[in-house]
């Protein structure tokens, strides 16, 4: 065990994509903290490196440098095995798009993470239902995505991203694709998540900002913070 | 909030793999691929080791002249030969089979033996004991028939 005492550590944190034979550093050396039930936002303009960023502290992006520590665990020194468990264990993600499956009820879309968790067929459908009920979706668990409205779009990929109870929700511009004032509704329910999930939110939205207790600015591959 | 390592302990040690999750793929291939070697074992193994004990093994088959039976000294004493095996009498007797190793011994010391003892039998058949073995086998099942 090592002596790091907050829940995400990042640490000289880099990330460089190969752009026509050139190397473009989408992030810099990073160093920051997040602890536990924080809400974070991550905010910076198109391209300054939020969501990689986002994905990094994810396990899904591997950095060129640096450490990422979860829970004390060096994340991009697991095994891909091991990783892919974190994911499954600490993560939830909530995309912009939702990435919900078109031909998928609300309940299977939400049920759809606990697939390779090894859980009981009626233990899963209880905890999709516990969760659809978290985000008042509990009437309409039989529709397909198509036959709801956005908003309700975004709880499904919301009540996905915590069916499996994870300590960590990352969500990647959360309100990019909803009117004002179900964008506040969404935001007030993560705000009420937050009591059990730490969350860090990509935005490029100030007003989105209020909603979190700190704000990491990032810009051209480097982060500020607030 | 401070952070506590001890919240997510169990979350943890599951990505560490400290925590087994029922039988992994390889344990239970590894218990298949025992199985199956073990009743290929079972089947082949006994022939195998026959093979190895008896694939130098020959049975020469005397008959004395007169159509008398073999005397016991004369049976015993090829016994105490080296590099035989078995010796045994059939038909009433009058048929002597010498089970030995052919790289120990051959029939001409049987001979020398039978001339020492004024006997001069005659050799009817020298043939692979595994062999042997089996047309006995063969001739068994057909006389049941």
């Amino acid at each position: 065990m090592t002596d790091n005492r907050h829940l995400i550590e990042i640490k000289e944190v880099g990330k460089d994509y190969l752009s026509k034979d050139v190397a473009v550093k989408a992030i810099r050396n990073m160093d920051f903290f997040i602890d536990d039930g924080e809400f974070v936002s991550i905010m910076g303009q198109s391209g300054s490196g939020k969501s990689t960023l986002l994905s990094i502290i994810g396990g899904l992006n591997h950095p060129t440098r640096g450490n990422v520590f979860v829970d004390t665990l060096d994340i991009y020194s697991l095994s891909s095995e091991q990783r892919a468990d974190f994911r499954s264990e600490y993560i939830g993600i909530i995309f912009q798009s939702f990435q919900l499956i078109p031909y998928l009820t609300v309940l299977e879309n939400v049920k759809l993470p606990m697939a390779i968790t090894g859980i009981k067929k009626g233990k899963k459908k209880e905890m999709a239902m516990n969760v659809l009920k978290k985000v008042g979706l509990q009437e309409k668990v039989n529709r397909l995505p198509d036959q709801l409205s956005g908003g309700e779009q975004e709880r499904v990929a919301i009540a996905r991203a915590i069916v499996n109870n994870p300590p960590i929700l990352l969500a990647d511009e959360p309100t990019g694709n909803l009117d004002s004032e179900t964008a506040i509704e969404v935001m007030n329910l993560l705000k009420e998540l937050n009591d059990d999930q730490t969350i860090i939110m990509v935005t490029h939205n100030q007003d989105m900002c209020a909603y979190s207790s700190r704000t990491i600015r990032v810009k051209d591959g480097e982060c500020f913070l607030y | 909030m401070a952070y506590d390592t001890e919240k997510y302990r169990k979350k943890r040690e599951k990505v560490l793999g400290m925590k087994k999750r029922g039988i992994s793929f390889g344990v239970i291939s590894t218990i298949v691929s025992i199985c199956i070697m073990g009743a290929m074992g079972f089947v082949v193994l006994p022939g195998t080791i026959a093979y190895i004990a008896e694939r130098n093994l020959d049975d020469a088959i005397y008959r004395l002249e007169s159509s008398a039976s073999w005397p016991n000294e004369i049976v015993t004493g090829i016994l105490e030969t080296e590099g035989v095996v078995e010796a045994v009498t059939d038909k009433g007797g009058k048929r002597l089979i010498i089970t030995f190793d052919r790289q120990e011994v051959e029939v001409v010391i049987f001979s020398s033996f039978f001339a020492k003892n004024g006997l001069k039998p005659t050799l009817l058949n020298r043939v692979n004991h595994r062999q042997r073995v089996t047309i006995l086998k063969e001739e068994k099942k057909l006389e049941a028939l």
